[in-house]
């Protein structure tokens, strides 16, 4: 009977020690392929979704302010719009290029050529044309005459991210403030300015440290 | 009895730990064996390693791709990792209450946040995006402040605010400039967080300067689980020899490095973490816990010993299980942390002639005795008619900058796909 005992005393502590180990153990899976923003992370900083706001709020803004019909009552032409770049002094990296593009895209569907033409400024793209035009001018590359100039720019469509972002270790505050604004070249009039504020509060696992 | 309720628990717990588990990876051993090539290739497929480590290896392949030149890359990998640990809740921290700490998903200390975000920064900046990098720097500064009603640590680091303003200066905001000097000129002038002799702290030098080059020294800090089991999380100094650097460009000085930020100073100045507190109940949880249980036991097997066996099997069994819950229990610390940051990160800054220059730059110990081995010669550095130059270098002559555009684009791992036939 004690020597039962004693055995099982003993196999007990072997696979306790064994046991013990699984403590460094791994986890399942709890990945999930996220196909909607809404599903997302939650977490401050901005949303797609509220970058699409914004661009609706701009379209909507643009439509308001006849902006395509009194330019075109005057110089019976559809105006240019060069977006510029938007300036991005939140903590949150992409989101000017996710912005600007979507923004363009936007544009481009919802206006006809008819109503706005918009000029790509992109760097890139600028180089790329740059390039053309002299292949053509050097007679490297066939051209047509009266679409050698690059389009002028009637208004500058420019936006600008900031915020305020607060933590005290458990949460994350971050106050979002979009601001944009259109810009007549010839005169550098502001034609209208708005902004969009969007506040998001994520907390933070602080066991995590 | 006993035996079966052995038998019984024994065959439950198996496959649990039959499971087994990866150990993290050994970024310095490979480094040693065969550097940045070696880190690459072994981080190519993050999803072989546990979950929890996934953060740290995107790390790890996002810093061996930079150094090796596949900055695009790069910036992927580093933006994966950025995402996880700006918008990411994480994972395991249920399971680090009881087992491993190394249960949670590893999401960076503080300066390991800031790391990631200003190499994201650095990468951006380079890659004709200072509007992203930007954002990065700015984040950079943000994971690096604590709760500063409570008195917490304020971003110390100077690297990100240095960057900060050649974006603002990209911009010709020379007053932002003025503002964030003036933050570094509130900071206490710690020699071990940053040499305040530093000559490139003023808005004149800075709008000066067309080259900015971010050279990083030695080995940052490493963990160390120390004390009763282990539940005591140590930072240890990495090792090095390279105090400071100095920049050639075509045979003439540049002049020195100065420090603008030290690693390990940042890692020790975090205050503690809410962990330490869990893991020093854990660690006496465990020793109480496994004292009761073995006492138990012994008490069971006397008490059957004196023909009491029923009362012996149950105490024993209560006792088994209450072992077995102590030797669970693993109040160990975590010492997962990114083992590629450097020891200290050196400002030098220069104005050059637009174009392409060629940069040698020699290491230094601290009693001005050259360490010949860490010479990098031919270091490419392209300087624009308008903007700036920045790179970043390594003290390590496997530290590659790339010359060639088409080597900052590729795809590292396209060599070893295979190639679909028409």
């Amino acid at each position: 009977m004690k020597m039962r005992i004693l055995l099982s005393f003993l196999s007990l502590l072997v696979f306790a020690s064994f046991a013990s180990g699984v403590g460094t153990g791994c986890r399942d899976s709890t990945r999930v392929d996220i196909d909607d923003d809404e599903v997302g992370p939650e977490s401050s900083g901005p949303y797609a979704r509220d970058l699409v706001e914004v661009t609706d709020v701009i379209v909507d803004k643009l439509k308001k302010q006849k902006i395509s019909e009194n330019f075109r009552a005057k110089w019976n032409d559809a105006p240019i719009v060069a977006v510029i770049r938007a300036q991005n002094d939140t903590r949150f990296p992409e989101v000017t290029q996710i912005f600007q593009e979507d923004l363009v895209t936007a544009m481009m569907e919802r206006f006809t050529r008819e109503q706005y033409r918009f000029s790509q400024r992109d760097s890139d793209v600028q180089a790329a044309v740059g390039a053309e035009k002299e292949a053509k001018e050097s007679g490297e590359r066939t051209d047509r005459t009266g679409r050698r100039t690059k389009l002028g720019a009637d208004y500058f469509l420019k936006a600008k991210f900031s915020t305020l972002s607060m933590t005290d270790g458990e949460y994350e505050d971050d106050t979002i403030l979009y601001t944009y604004e259109l810009i007549d070249t010839e005169t550098d009039e502001l034609i209208f300015k708005g902004g969009h504020k969007i506040r998001r509060v994520s907390e933070k696992s602080a066991v995590y440290r | 009895m006993l035996t079966k309720m052995l038998r019984l628990g024994a065959f439950t717990l198996l496959p649990f730990l039959a499971l087994g588990c990866q150990s993290v990876y050994d970024a310095k051993a490979a480094m040693r064996e065969g550097g940045y090539q070696r880190v690459m290739t072994d981080t190519m497929d993050v999803e072989s390693f546990p979950e929890r480590d996934q953060t740290l290896i995107l790390n790890y392949r996002a810093h061996s791709k930079m150094a090796l030149g596949y900055h695009e890359s790069a910036t992927a990998d580093y933006l994966r990792a950025w995402n996880i640990m700006n918008h990411g809740k994480g994972g395991g921290v249920a399971g680090a209450y009881f087992f491993s700490e190394r249960q949670k998903w590893w999401m960076g200390d503080p300066y390991e946040r800031a790391f990631n975000s200003w190499y994201l920064g650095m990468l951006y900046y380079q890659l004709g995006k200072p509007e992203d990098a930007m954002a990065c720097f700015r984040n950079a500064i943000f994971v690096d402040t604590g709760d500063l009603k409570q008195g917490e640590y304020a971003a110390d680091w100077l690297p990100a605010f240095v960057m900060r303003m050649r974006c603002f200066l990209s911009r010709g905001d020379s007053a932002s400039v003025q503002m964030l000097l003036d933050e570094i000129s509130r900071l206490p002038k710690e020699q071990a967080n940053y040499d305040a002799a530093c000559p490139w702290l003023s808005v004149e030098a800075q709008k000066d300067a067309n080259v900015v080059l971010m050279l990083e020294l030695g080995e940052g800090p490493f963990f160390t689980a120390e004390g009763h089991h282990g539940s005591q999380r140590v930072i240890n100094q990495g090792e090095y020899r390279e105090a400071y650097a100095e920049v050639f460009c075509d045979g003439q000085s540049l002049g020195r490095s100065y420090k603008i930020g030290d690693t390990f100073f940042q890692a020790i100045t975090r205050g503690g973490r809410v962990m330490d507190d869990i893991l020093k109940g854990k660690a006496i949880a465990k020793t109480a816990t496994i004292a009761t249980g073995a006492t138990a036991i012994f008490v069971g097997a006397e008490l059957a010993a004196h023909g009491h066996d029923d009362a012996g099997l149950i105490t024993a069994g209560v006792g088994a299980a209450v072992l077995i819950a102590g030797l669970l229990m693993n109040a160990e610390a975590d010492t997962r942390g990114n083992a590629l940051l450097p020891g200290e990160t050196h400002l030098l800054m220069a104005k050059l002639p637009p174009g392409k220059h060629e940069l040698e730059v020699r290491y230094f110990d601290k009693g001005g005795s050259e360490l010949r081995g860490m010479r990098q010669q031919g270091v490419p550095c392209m300087v624009p008619e308008q903007g700036d130059a920045a790179l970043v270098l390594r003290s390590d002559p496997r530290y590659y900058i790339p010359r060639e555009s088409s080597l900052i684009k590729a795809d590292p791992y396209a060599h070893l796909k295979p190639v679909k036939s028409k």
